[in-house]
């Protein structure tokens, strides 16, 4: 998570400090004046117009200069909240996307390893934190922790589960209730257009084990409130804060962005633990009802993760780790076959009629971050960056470090078998045989696959085609000029030469001829969401006269106006909303 | 002095393509620090860079003839138990963006694709340049985040457990944590 502006990890890192409870015996890994940051420093940062990223597009120029400088003043404060609710940070190292190249302000979020799991000591087993067996994933955390020792102390994992089960773990210490189990849908304002926002509707959404039927629970149950009615109307005597993600995963919302993006075929990251209504632009939608603006909406179109192809085969839930153990597994059935960007050499990629349509090397190379003239990388060496500085987007620069490859682009365009109205590009597939299997040593065995649709094998090319028109949610025509792209690729690859995509240049060519042969989904995977609701510094709703919507706040991925990834934007953004929804006079 | 030490790490079949080449993935992996979760090379980094670039003519002007016949890093040239040590090591240091098979896929989602560390891309890539080479490599650009932050020991321990995932054999002795040594070890697809 970044933040900055001279917070207290920076801080402690900068003077070389361990963590309070003495976790950390790492040495620093970023030089004193690396972190030598300030309110103002982040400010100008994440208000720098002249930033190009390497696909030219500009990540800060477009971003509310209001909600950029409360962001920055109350990120060294967020810093400090998170701590005194039982959240450990790593050694800073380098910045998370969006959040400014001048400084470093990214550090993670860990537990240590032990006997066992014990938030306020700051402890997790390992079967909890999914490292005891590589195919198991706890119930207790969705995604296998990753080892940061390097970065703290031999024994110390991370990832958002470090980060979430505290501070649930700590507001459910303070006494704070929990109603799951339930979708808002509307708010309620007193006038239509006009008046305070006085609630929310919410309906009962239960999600059951696909397998067992059972009734799916939190795993720390002190809290929760057991309301079953199917609507209830929830008065707010001091505010509502949206904060239910952004619209990633509603297809419909998506195409005001990019109109491929409408295809369901596509999901957003994380869907097994989600459901089927996750970032599905609840709040925008409500918002929408009762007047409220929108802002950022071209920004989605400025950061890397926001689409891409994942190099998770084989799965619905392309973007996440998750094994058997997690009681949502089921829900996606397989974990997938992680085969890197290299794997791509490995097999052709096809289109929803079995035709090739792009180098397969150069799919899954995500548009490279930020960059500034001198620097070999970004963020990166930020001593050296001039902010808001013309030569950082002069064209001479542009071109020397332009790099995107547009094979997103080839995967969602229109071809033979796309319809009217809608004209859906369709699932892609990767296909190979059992040469690659042996050259790669990819396991297509449970959990990586199952036989959940995302998967097929098949003893020719003319059965494999027909399997996966038979058994893919969303393949809607059959792959008939699959047998024939094979044929024609075993015919470049003799040749040495592949005249319709120049792969050669990029890697070795492989023979498809050794059955069985194999069919594993390639996911396009729409991650992150940059658009949404117009908030003021004070995460307040705005409205399309310009007008604070009394009552209303919003923040993280269902906000727009701020173009930063993750969990710094929406943490600070429930600090700030918080704190200023507490202050209102109770209605 | 220092100059002639790296000498040695980088000497191999062929010293120039070699040390060119080194300069060259540095820089390829300077290019690749990218996105979500790109470090922030140190000023250690930095000045190693620089330390790098300048001293590639020298380098290439001061090569040791005398070198030993070179071997194959298919003769068993590192212990089981030492692949075992690199493995802990590889876990620590290197897993997080090169991910827990090595193959380049990194364990956390959220960051992009990395080169992978053994099997046949890897080799491929390495065909022919020695294991001086590619500690000489590591060292200067690894772990991304504070390159040259572990000892000789370590990086040479996680060597040989990236040949150990390439379906080299083990043997009796362990791989020495000494450049000039190393370079008489020559990286090879095929036994
Ligand atoms: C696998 C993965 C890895 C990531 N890694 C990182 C990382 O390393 N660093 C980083 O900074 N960011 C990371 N991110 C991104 C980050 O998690 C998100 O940007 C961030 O969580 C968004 O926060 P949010 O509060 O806006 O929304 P969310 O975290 O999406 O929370 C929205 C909540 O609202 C609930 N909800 C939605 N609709 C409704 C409704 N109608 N009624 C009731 N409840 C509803 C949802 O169930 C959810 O609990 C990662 C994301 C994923 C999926």
């Amino acid at each position: 998570m970044s933040l900055g502006g001279g917070d207290p990890v920076q801080v402690r890192d900068r003077k070389g400090e361990s963590d309070k409870e003495g976790l950390i015996t790492a040495e620093p890994t970023e030089a004193p004046e690396e972190l030598d940051d300030s309110v103002d420093l982040l400010f100008t940062d994440l208000t720098d117009w002249s930033v190009v990223d390497r696909k030219a597009q500009s990540p800060y120029r477009y971003n509310e200069p209001e909600l950029a400088r409360s962001w920055a003043e109350n990120s060294p404060a967020t810093r400090q909240f998170l701590i005194d609710n039982y959240v450990r940070f790593t050694r800073v190292s380098g910045t998370h996307g969006g959040g400014g190249l001048s400084r470093a302000r990214g550090a993670r979020c860990f537990l240590m390893l032990g006997d066992r799991t014990d938030i306020k000591a700051g402890t997790i087993t390992a079967e909890d934190a999914g490292v005891a067996d590589p195919e198991r994933t706890s119930a207790f955390a969705p995604q296998q922790m990753n080892n940061v020792s390097r970065s703290v102390a031999p024994g110390a994992v991370s990832n958002g589960v470090a980060l979430a089960r505290p501070l649930e773990f700590s507001a459910r210490e303070k006494g704070v209730e929990f109603m799951l189990h339930r979708r808002f849908a509307d708010l309620v304002r007193e006038q239509p257009f006009a008046g305070r926002v006085v609630g929310i509707r919410a309906h009962y959404s239960p999600r059951h084990h696909p397998e067992t039927g059972e009734l799916l629970r939190s795993y720390w149950q002190n809290g929760n409130v057991d309301e079953r009615r199917e609507t209830v109307t929830i008065r707010a005597r001091r505010g509502v804060i949206l904060a239910s993600g952004g619209h990633a995963g509603n297809p419909q919302v998506r195409s005001m962005f990019y109109p491929a993006m409408r295809e369901p075929a596509f999901p957003t990251s994380g869907v097994a633990l989600q459901g089927p209504h996750g970032q599905d632009a609840s709040a925008l939608v409500a918002g929408l009802r009762v007047g409220a603006n929108l802002a950022g909406m071209q920004q989605n179109l400025s950061y890397p993760t926001t689409f891409h192809i994942s190099t998770r085969l084989g799965t619905r839930d392309a973007y996440t780790t998750m094994m058997p153990g997690h009681p949502t597994f089921g829900f996606r059935g397989s974990a997938g076959v992680n085969v890197g960007s290299a794997g791509f050499e490995e097999f052709i990629a096809v289109n929803q009629v079995g035709k090739r349509f792009f180098n397969e090397v150069r799919l899954p190379v995500r548009p490279p971050g930020n960059r500034y003239p001198g620097d070999g990388a970004s963020p990166g060496r930020g001593l050296d960056h001039k902010p808001r500085d013309w030569r950082n987007c002069r064209k001479q620069w542009v071109r020397e470090m332009y790099d995107y490859d547009h094979g997103l682009d080839a995967a969602l365009a229109i071809n033979e078998g796309s319809k009217p109205p809608e004209y859906y590009s369709g699932p892609l597939w990767a296909i190979f045989d059992q040469e690659a299997v042996e050259r790669t040593g990819w396991e297509l065995r449970f959990p990586y696959v199952a036989d959940n649709g995302y998967f097929f094998q098949a003893d020719t090319i003319e059965e494999l085609a027909g399997k996966i028109a038979a058994g893919h949610e969303f393949q809607r025509v059959p792959l008939r000029h699959l047998a024939e792209t094979v044929v024609k690729w075993n015919g470049y690859v003799d040749a040495g030469k592949d005249p319709d995509f120049e792969r050669e240049a990029d890697a070795p060519l492989n023979r498809i001829d050794r059955p069985p042969f194999y069919a594993l989904s390639i996911l396009v995977v729409w991650h992150d969401s940059y658009g949404g609701l117009r908030v003021n510094g004070r995460q307040q709703v705005v409205d399309m006269q310009g007008e604070v919507i009394p009552g209303l706040y919003a923040g993280g991925e269902a906000v727009g106006g701020f173009n930063k990834h993750g969990l710094g934007k929406g943490h600070v953004h429930g600090y700030i909303a918080g704190t200023h929804a507490a202050g209102e006079p109770p209605a | 002095m220092e100059a002639s030490r790296t000498t040695r790490i980088l000497m191999g079949s062929s010293v120039r393509a070699c040390v060119l080449d080194v300069r060259a993935r540095v820089l390829d992996v300077r290019a690749r620090l990218v996105t979500v979760h790109a470090r922030r090379p140190t000023v250690l980094a930095r000045s190693i860079f620089v330390f790098a670039c300048t001293l590639v003519p020298c380098a290439v002007a001061a090569q040791d003839e005398s070198a030993a016949a070179p071997g194959s890093v298919w003769d068993g040239v590192f212990t089981e138990a030492q692949a075992a040590r690199g493995r802990l090591t590889y876990a620590g240091a290197c897993g997080l963006c090169h991910g827990r098979r090595l193959n380049g896929a990194p364990d956390d989602p959220d960051m992009v694709s990395t080169p992978p560390l053994a099997r046949a891309r890897f080799l491929r890539e390495w065909e022919g340049r020695s294991l001086g080479a590619l500690l000489a490599y590591t060292r200067l650009t690894m772990p991304e985040d504070n390159p040259g932050s572990l000892t000789d020991a370590e990086y040479v321990d996680v060597i040989a457990y990236m040949l150990s995932v390439s379906r080299m054999p083990a043997g009796d002795g362990e791989l020495p944590a000494d450049a000039r040594r190393l370079a008489d070890i020559v990286i090879q697809g095929e036994q």
